[in-house]
């Protein structure tokens, strides 16, 4: 059907199966945003996921927001917090611990050795600077929208992405550096 | 490797699409999703009236326990003037310019500036004009020289380039067209309790880890500070911020206000707005309460001032 995502939700609210219509607006942005942060073999899960929520969730949407995306992505933030939480629930360690290490782990698998140290040392943010920084990076979503959309302040949004940008660098050098005293060691 | 980290992640990302399968299978929960629901949704009117039930009886509880009749009384005499304010309406062609200057603390890790072995901290000012008409929008922004508390740190950071890739000494000008946020584009209520309500829906939907109530000051204040609100919705804000827990900072003979909150999530933080006598944001900081990432206790994270939004016909600046 055509109209606004507002009024496409509105009206799931009375025929259910008008919701498909959000589906096919969002799904391959949806899809796009949780296969970065996520990834395989979860990733497409997740993103459907992210629908069957919305969907469970449509008599809450606020209908004055005629574009649902922020909504969506939202939902999607959410929902790749919680599979980071659920796989430490179920390797039974403490849930900082282990965010950070799936995390890390995942990543590193899905690229080739010189490029993981970066993806690691996400796992090294604490899961709000990793939220912001993910809106940032793989949203495309500028300082004031991620303000918005989380309902922080502008500066604080812009100190944790500084600090993020920070650790990373810190730690993409830090690598370097290893990795060149490792090539030196031999020839010494 | 000198690439920007964001950059890198950027490029790893890459720009993963759905195969034909996946959309299938995804498509296939939702449908499972939309017939399955049915049974369930008899009970489901209950979840939001209970929710009503118990938002109410905590607003009452926190209304008779701790209500800050000093900060409504105040704050409900600038809503009133904001209410009697005159629409201020964009004419075609004009702009609405607002002049910000902020500063914001960088801060540095141990050794991220080669030749210092501590963690660093400086501030760094800026001036950023915006000239918005709605559908457009130019931002103007001028970083100015960054404020040192120590000469070895100063003399290290132009040593190694720091001063060109904070970009000091430039000015940026970016056009913008068919920028909107759903903060903007909302037609938010301009009852306060209505207001407070779709602010604790928005906020919510957030994932945000933030109490509510820090969520919808912020919100409050973004919506202050950016969307040119009518003067029915600049009251209903103001109103608003007087059901929140914040404490009168100051009062000035002008009838301006400035607003505290405080949250204790570590690392604490107080924000801090002010309001002048009509309701405009014209100052706002963030305030670290305790140490962390070697800045000090006290600490002004990021302070702004922000001029009353004036009515231009260029997008020259303005003389003011």
């Amino acid at each position: 059907m055509d109209g606004t995502d507002a009024e496409v939700i509105e009206a799931s609210w009375d025929d259910p199966s008008v919701f498909a219509e959000v589906f096919h607006r969002y799904y391959p942005t949806v899809f796009a945003y949780v296969m970065r942060t996520v990834g395989h073999p979860d990733g497409p899960d997740v993103a459907a996921d992210v629908f069957v929520e919305a969907y469970r969730s449509r008599r809450r949407y606020d209908t004055s927001y005629p574009n649902a995306r922020g909504w969506l992505l939202g939902i999607a933030s959410h929902l790749v917090g919680t599979h980071y939480r659920r796989k430490a629930r179920l390797r039974s360690v403490p849930v900082d611990e282990t965010i950070e290490g799936d995390f890390a782990d995942e990543v590193a698998e899905r690229v080739d050795a010189s490029r993981s140290t970066i993806l690691t040392a996400m796992g090294s943010l604490r899961p709000t600077e990793r939220e912001i920084l993910s809106l940032f990076v793989f949203a495309d979503l500028s300082y004031r929208e991620i303000a918005q959309a989380l309902g922080i302040a502008e500066g604080t949004v812009r100190s944790r992405l500084n600090r993020s940008r920070t650790k990373l660098r810190n730690l993409m050098a830090g690598s370097n550096e290893h990795r060149e005293r490792g090539q030196e060691a031999p020839d010494a | 490797m000198h690439d920007d980290p964001f950059e890198v992640l950027r490029r790893l990302a890459g720009d993963p699409v759905p195969t034909d399968a996946d959309r299938q299978r995804a498509l296939a929960r939702l449908e499972h999703a939309i017939r399955t629901e049915t049974p369930r949704s008899r009970f489901r009117w209950l979840t939001p009236i209970a929710a009503a039930v118990a938002l109410f009886v905590v607003m009452v509880g926190v209304m008779l326990v701790t209500r800050p009749t000093a900060v409504e009384a105040a704050l409900g005499e600038i809503a009133t003037a904001a209410r009697l304010a005159t629409p201020q309406e964009i004419p075609t062609g004009s702009f609405l310019y607002t002049r910000t200057e902020e500063t914001s603390l960088g801060i540095t890790e141990q050794g991220d500036l080669i030749g210092i072995e501590d963690p660093v901290a400086y501030l760094l000012p800026i001036t950023r004009q915006e000239w918005d008409n709605g559908d457009f929008q130019q931002l103007t922004i001028t970083t100015h020289t960054p404020i040192f508390f120590d000469p070895v740190v100063e003399a290290a950071y132009y040593a190694h380039g720091w001063d060109r890739s904070d970009g000091v000494g430039e000015t940026v000008t970016r056009q913008l067209t068919g920028i909107t946020s759903d903060l903007a584009t909302t037609n938010w209520p301009t009852n306060p309790n209505d207001l407070k309500q779709a602010l604790d829906d928005h906020a919510s939907q957030s994932g945000s880890d933030l109490p509510l109530d820090i969520q919808v000051f912020h919100l409050a204040t973004n919506l202050l500070r950016g969307t040119n609100p009518t003067p029915a919705l600049r009251a209903a804000l103001i109103e608003l911020l007087a059901q929140l827990p914040v404490t009168i900072a100051n009062q000035t003979p002008d009838g301006s206000i400035t607003l505290t909150i405080t949250y204790n999530q570590p690392p604490a933080t107080r924000d801090t707005i002010t309001l002048d006598a009509q309701g405009h944001l014209i100052a706002e900081t963030n305030t670290i309460l305790q140490a962390a990432n070697s800045v000090p206790a006290g600490t002004n994270t990021y302070q702004a001032t922000h001029t009353v939004p004036i009515i231009v016909n260029s997008l020259d600046t303005p003389d003011q």
